[in-house]
């Protein structure tokens, strides 16, 4: 029993009952779908047509959204249906990021996630979902692929079919029957401010046209559902604090180094550091998700799979070595102190680096899986623990200074080279013009000039006030872009239509 | 992690999805489990009453199965009925959203009476026994006193066969008043003039062609059950031609798109026929037994000879060349000839269907669906398998007990002198025919109706509504709040399609079929055994169903039975007693319904009993050739010229193929290519379909001053004219109505896509946002009908300021879901202007949807700038406007539009002696109407002959 939707696209008439069957059988929100019609209209008058496709859930056979889900609420079962638990789902949104076809939805007052499940609960009792049967023109089709006397494997069998970006390699299980193919192509349609008779959400602004990934001329998105980005300051925010801890830690071995002065500042600064930096990394995680009363179920029922509870094994250990650190220094036990920070920093640039593994699991956000966004986010926590240093070291450390500019430079030669570096789609690509035509193509910049004007105050020993404060200043700075760069990123990553 | 694959259901049967069902067999419709969607994957089992009932929403009256919750008696969800033949299981999205509007946070629970001036909004409750007995001794004055014409009941959607009619001849008024001229008056006028029957029923599941005349496919009138057979013939290889003038998702598709300019749409039909004809693609057999040529030949001064008439038919349409049409409809001729030939090579199944689009929108559009049907005719596809048959022969109208007798009277509020031939009453008119002083309304009925909102010219009801010297009494019969129902006395809610009883039958198709639609709690209720004496007592809160309520007026108006009234509204079961739902329906179903009595037996049912448990029933015979039937010829006299059999000097039969057939509802019992009713009419230089140019016509546009035309009337697949304000899941997905325009026109005017433009016409402006598309013909601009709901803002309006207690709330009107509150300016005598004063969005209410509404534009309220323009034959409202489109003015807002009431009554009268002019070569005649033709609760023969005292 392997269950699959097929859609017949010479058939179907862009009426919604499916969709409106749809939210009756399942009570979907206002504002949410788990099933959608899109209108695209192609050509020119008199040679124009208007094209329906109806989008869901594409019961992948590698279902990125089961991988991601940090506490097995997602689940590919036996028959091939991708159901969602919402008794365990935490509202962590992740899915919403790993599916590269738009098929979840958060659901605020229950603070979960939500989608098409093929009304398993209609087809244990023996019931087509409700989709199928309103159907006026039987243009959706259910049933058992694997089953060759089916009508769904007799009709994927006798009409030549599309699925949806099978370059995702997520094995999508909607087969559809002559569809227009720049139409389940975002990359290729032009995205109006309103529809044809139906507003925009403000949550829903179409993209900005970035110059040479202009759509097509004729190929006009008329009718669409609104998707709400997934992830917003919460998430930001944590990539700037996460950073800062992460630096730290970085950053605490070589304080002597770099020239700050010994003192509860250099033997238990850091630590402190990271830790508020930490605390505040996990505030902001759990208070991002749906449903924060169940974030225990990542450490107690997770998905070994799912970057979301490695990343938190990840945390826990840093923070454990850092912890440590901090109580070992407060023992007296200064060797054990010491090692425990150099046992830290393979756990901070871990800290910093594995979202990006994270990212790598969204398989929605194709800006999100290029390359360089390990480095990257390692590269800026380095500044981050460079600039602890300089701050730390107060004035006269040419030492911190000399390594805030490199870490400063490289992260923005880094920066740059992402900026101008190939990428490997046209979603991607577009996303990538979206982020580097927003403020964050000044960011690079910044960092750099702080990295600069740090370097600077390193060096005026003789007005300690000043320097101190334009240290300060290029501290600021420096991180200002960091945080606008992390959010344009956060951003530009969901902000390209994927379906 | 995983789980186990389920195995048991349920029921404990083994589970099987090797072949999933659409329904739950019939069998467990009384407890059928299923997992509750809220908890899944939990297994908490559902344990669900399954009981049918037919839609409310448009008229296709699909079937519709409630899903009851049987712990807590709410109505789950709505999906389709399996066993109703017109629907056939499945529906539109407005059949499951019919669920919001059963639990719409807004709906009117209880009924209201009005607690201060007309339009201020202020309203309390009342009860229904004082509705009951304020109209009841109101109308029963109005009877004792002989002013029957003086009541009226005037209705949008009818949503039953017969009940009304009923009703109304047992008053003895003449006050039924309907929405049809706004609508498909001359689509209806156009079939009625060839066949009598005043609806096309095409069996588009086995034509071959399929012509379309607008969306039928999405939006039509039986969009639904069309749509389902658009598909299935489209999938067995049939072509598909749509004529629209904006690109609808029907024209998309079809196989051809065909943009006519608006108006032109008769001489593209009669391209098609000359291309026909010029190559001999007709089919004259057909011809020579079904059409009157002998008439019109005789008409002509010549001999009844068929090649003779061929060849004056070729002549007729000589001149309709694929060049011709280019240049007339701005359609390329080499379409034209290929279409025409195409429809020629479907002989016998050439389906095709006009209703409103081209028929409704233009001067003359009458004539529209006309020259359609001849495409039919020269085909013989009529009554054929894959043809277009008519309404008589595909709908089913079940007899009442007891009928009253006609009305003996005549009133000309309805059916003016000027429009004789109107399909059907001049409702749209109304403001103006008081005004002319043809009459006074004592006590007014709208139901299912918004003229107000729907009606052009609004602010003219507006303030016919205001005045009680025109409109005595005013009971708005709605389950909703509307832009009419704030103009109401009494505003009374009727229950939706789950709370009330009707029978209906559509012609969706080659087959006949009524449907029930039935009170869910009531059916629930008795299956568990419990006696219900009245829909109300397990309805929403003091929601009762029509049926009752006129029922129990009537018995009002006539308590003693001295009015004669009271006899018509008791029981065939219980002599003397009241009539209860019940009753009429057994009635109904027990001697009126053929087949239906054996089939209920088949069952173990009775026949009530079977509808309830069924929700509808196919109707057996044969639907596609009853005018080939033998018809008796007793008493008749055969004239073999003729081909006719006569009695008392009335064709009743006619000769084909040597046998004497029933034939068409016309008085020459044959297809009426000419007409001599037009003739004797006055408009015999109509007699054949022909093609009048529209008001509209290129060459009657000042296109120097940038007038262009206006497309008003187009619908969306997710909305129901007035009707679906109340459903959240219509509203979200189409909420607004940009003027579509294309690039070339935008262009000329610097307008661009989501710009604010200020439409003009002839007795306001509107303003609206531009929707640049390719979507649309040049020359032309649309806007859809559907959007543009308000609630008026109390307080902020005139007229009259209203004390603060007498508020229900701080608006009212439209459903908040679609509706954005406004600010309804009077300054002077027919100066008038509505301006929003906020934006459509969330709000508080018992239902957590309402704070997550996104949309805010909600649309501009078009038709309130329109002024009346009833075609001079048809009466049909023409809908298309000529218009001059411009960036907006400095002070224009969004959803302004500005009205001055005193050039919509100038227009009018323009109008009206368009009409007066066409009437005045007519011969004279003591008749109101033509006999044969029908009429909406048709009144006594008497009454159709003028009084000449």
């Amino acid at each position: 029993m392997q269950f699959g939707f097929a859609i017949d696209q010479r058939k179907c008439i862009g009426c919604h009952a499916c969709t409106v069957a749809c939210k009756a059988e399942n009570d979907v929100p206002v504002g949410s779908f788990r099933t959608w019609v899109q209108y695209t209209e192609k050509g020119q008058f008199p040679a124009v047509k208007r094209h329906f496709t109806v989008l869901r859930c594409n019961h992948c056979d590698a279902a990125p959204c089961v991988t991601i889900c940090p506490v097995n609420a997602l689940e590919k079962r036996p028959d091939a249906i991708v159901d969602l638990d919402r008794d365990l789902c935490i509202g962590c949104r992740a899915c919403m990021q790993a599916c590269p076809y738009d098929a979840l939805y958060f659901a605020e007052d229950k603070g979960v996630a939500e989608k098409c499940h093929f009304c398993a609960h209609r087809v244990e009792v023996g019931l087509e979902p409700a989709c199928v049967v309103v159907c006026p023109v039987q243009a959706i089709v259910s049933g058992d692929t694997s089953d060759p006397t089916s009508a769904i494997a007799q009709l994927i069998a006798a009409e030549p079919t599309t699925r949806r970006r099978t370059e995702k390699n997520t094995g999508p299980r909607v087969w559809y029957v002559d569809p227009l193919v720049e139409a389940l192509d975002p990359a290729r349609v032009q995205e109006p401010e309103a529809y044809l008779w139906s507003d925009r959400a403000a949550f829903d602004v179409p993209p900005p046209v970035v110059p040479g990934f202009e759509p097509d001329e004729h190929v006009v998105r008329t009718l669409d559902a609104p998707h709400k980005p997934a992830w917003g300051w919460h998430v930001w925010t944590y990539l700037v604090t996460k950073n800062v801890s992460a630096g730290a830690m970085m950053a605490a071995p070589f304080l002597a180094l770099l020239g700050v002065e010994p003192g509860p500042l250099r033997d238990l600064g850091p630590e402190i550091a990271a830790l508020g930096f930490l605390a505040v990394t996990g505030a902001l995680l759990t208070h991002d998700l749906g449903r924060p009363e169940r974030v225990w179920r990542l450490l107690l029922a997770p998905n070994t799979q799912s970057w979301l509870v490695r990343g938190a094994w990840v945390l826990t250990a840093f923070g454990g070595a850092t912890f440590g650190a901090l109580v070992a220094r407060l023992l007296g036990a200064w060797a054990v102190a010491d090692l425990l920070r150099w046992i830290a920093v393979p756990l901070a640039v871990l800290t910093s680096g594995y979202t990006a593994w994270l990212l790598a699991q969204c398989r929605g956000r194709d800006l999100w899986l290029e390359r360089g966004i390990f480095t990257g986010l390692v590269l800026r926590a380095g500044v981050f623990g460079a600039a602890l240093a300089l701050l730390f070291a107060g004035a006269a450390a040419p030492f911190a200074g000399v390594a805030f500019l490199a870490l400063s430079l490289a992260t923005a030669w880094h920066m740059n080279r992402e900026r101008t570096a190939k990428a490997s789609n046209t979603l991607s690509a577009r996303a990538h013009a979206m982020l580097w035509s927003s403020v964050a193509r000044r960011t690079p910049a910044w960092i750099a000039i702080g990295g600069l004007v740090g370097l600077g105050a390193s060096l005026a020993p003789s007005l300690p006030v000043l320097s101190f404060a334009v240290a300060v200043g290029a501290v600021v700075l420096s991180s200002v872009g960091q945080f606008i760069f992390e959010r344009e990123f956060v951003r530009a990553g969901q902000a390209v239509p994927i379906s | 992690m995983t789980t186990q694959s389920p195995s048991i259901a349920p029921s404990g049967e083994p589970w099987r999805t090797t072949t999933l069902a659409s329904f739950p067999p019939l069998e467990r419709w009384d407890d059928w489990v299923e997992y509750d969607p809220s908890a899944w994957p939990r297994k908490v089992e559902r344990r669900y009453a399954l009981v049918p009932t037919i839609c409310f929403n448009c008229e296709a009256a699909c079937g519709l199965v409630a899903w009851v919750d049987k712990s807590t008696r709410r109505i789950q969800k709505l999906e389709g009925n399996p066993y109703h033949p017109g629907s056939r299981g499945r529906n539109c999205a407005k059949g499951p959203a019919t669920l919001n509007q059963i639990h719409d946070p807004q709906r009117i629970l209880y009924p209201m009476k009005r607690s201060g001036p007309r339009g201020s909004g202020a309203f309390e409750r009342t009860t229904w026994d004082e509705v009951v007995a304020t109209f009841g001794a109101r109308i029963r004055k109005a009877l004792v006193e002989n002013r029957r014409t003086q009541v009226m009941y005037h209705v949008g959607r009818p949503g039953h066969d017969g009940a009304m009619e009923r009703v109304l001849q047992a008053w003895g008024v003449d006050g039924h008043n309907s929405h049809t001229n706004v609508c498909s008056g001359a689509a209806r006028l156009g079939y009625a003039l060839w066949s009598g029957g005043d609806r096309p029923s095409p069996d588009h599941a086995n034509a071959k062609f399929i012509l379309l005349l607008s969306s039928h496919l999405e939006t039509g009138h039986y969009f639904n059950p069309h749509a389902q057979r658009i598909i299935e013939g489209k999938m067995k290889g049939a072509k598909i031609a749509t004529v629209d003038v904006r690109l609808s998702n029907t024209a998309s598709m079809s196989d051809w798109w065909l943009a006519p300019y608006p108006g032109t749409e008769a001489a593209l039909l009669l391209g098609f026929a000359h291309v026909i004809l010029a190559e001999g693609l007709e089919d004259t057999e057909f011809l020579r037994n079904w059409v009157n040529w002998r008439e019109y030949m005789r008409a002509r001064g010549q001999t009844p000879d068929f090649a003779a008439f061929r060849a004056a038919l070729v002549d007729q349409y000589q001149h309709y060349t694929p060049e011709f049409v280019a240049a007339e409809c701005g359609v390329d001729a080499q379409t034209v000839l290929a279409i025409g030939r195409a429809i020629g090579a479907a002989r016998g199944a050439f389906a095709s269907h006009v209703w409103r689009s081209a028929a409704s929108g233009n001067l003359g559009g009458w004539q529209v669906a006309r020259c359609l049907q001849l495409l039919n005719v020269l085909t013989a596809s009529v009554g054929t398998q894959g043809g277009t048959a008519l309404a008589g022969t595909n709908k089913y109208v079940a007899k009442r007990w007891n009928p009253p007798p006609a009305q003996d009277v005549w009133s000309e509020l309805l059916y003016p002198p000027e429009w004789p031939l109107s399909h059907h009453e001049l409702s749209f008119l109304l403001p103006h025919l008081i005004a002319d002083g043809r009459g006074v309304i004592d006590t007014y009925f709208t139901r299912v109706y918004n003229p107000v909102w729907t009606n052009p010219d609004g602010f003219s009801w507006i303030e016919m509504l205001g005045d009680e010297s025109k409109v005595g009494l005013h009971a708005c019969l709605t389950p909703t709040w509307s832009e009419t129902a704030l103009w109401a006395d009494y505003v009374l809610p009727m229950g939706h399609a789950t709370e009330r009883h009707d029978v209906m039958s559509q012609e969706t198709h080659a087959g006949r079929w009524i449907g029930f639609r039935q009170p869910i709690g009531r059916v629930l209720a008795e299956r568990d055994g419990k006696t219900v004496v009245a829909t109300h007592e397990v309805n929403p809160g003091e929601v009762w169903e029509e049926d009752e309520f006129w029922i129990a007026l009537s018995w009002a108006i006539d308590p003693d039975g001295d009015l004669g009234i009271r006899k018509y509204f008791e029981s065939p079961y219980r002599p003397g007693e009241r009539l209860s739902v019940d009753d009429q329906y057994r009635w109904m179903f027990e001697n009126s319904v053929p087949g239906l009595v054996e089939e209920a037996a088949k069952h173990g049912l009775d026949p009530l009993g079977y509808m309830r448990r069924f929700g509808a029933f196919a109707v057996p015979g044969d639907t596609l050739t009853p005018h080939a039937h033998t018809a008796p010829t007793e008493g008749a006299e055969r004239n073999a010229a003729e081909g006719i059999w006569t009695k008392d000097g009335k064709t009743v039969a006619i000769d084909v193929a040597g046998a004497p057939c029933a034939g068409f509802a016309t008085p020459s019992k044959r297809l009426e290519f000419y007409s001599p009713t037009l003739v004797e009419w006055g408009y015999g230089d109509e007699a054949l379909p022909g093609y009048i140019q529209s008001h509209l016509h290129r060459s009657r546009l000042d296109t120097a001053r940038g007038e262009i035309a206006l497309v008003p009337t187009f619908r969306l697949p997710t909305q129901i004219h007035t009707r679906s304000a109340n459903s959240k899941w219509l509203a979200e997905l189409s909420n607004t109505n940009p003027v579509w325009i294309h690039p070339t026109d935008a262009a000329q005017r610097g307008v661009k896509s989501g710009d604010l433009i200020r439409v003009s016409t002839r007795i306001g402006h509107f303003v609206a946002r531009a929707w640049v598309t390719e979507g649309i013909r040049p020359d032309v601009v649309a806007c859809s009908h559907h959007m543009g709901r308000w609630r008026i803002d109390i307080g902020a309006s005139t007229p009259g300021a209203v004390d603060a207690q007498a508020r229900s709330s701080e608006s009212l009107g439209a459903d908040r879901w679609s509706s954005a509150p406004v600010r309804v300016e009077h300054h002077a005598p027919g100066q008038w202007r509505v301006r929003r004063t906020g934006d459509v969005g969330p709000f508080e209410s018992s239902d957590p949807d309402s704070s997550r509404v996104f949309w805010s534009a909600g649309g501009v309220h078009q038709n309130l700038a329109f002024a009346v323009q009833p075609d001079p034959i048809s009466g049909m409202h023409c809908w298309h406007q000529v218009v001059t489109v411009e960036i907006a003015h400095g002070e224009d807002r969004f959803g302004d539009v500005e009205v001055d009431t005193t050039k919509a009554r100038a227009v009018y009268l323009e109008w009206l002696e368009l009409a007066r002019a066409r009437r005045a070569a007519a011969p004279p005649t003591d008749l109101h109407r033509p006999e044969w033709f029908a009429r909406a609760v048709r009144p006594s023969a008497k009454a159709y002959r003028k009084r000449t005292s």
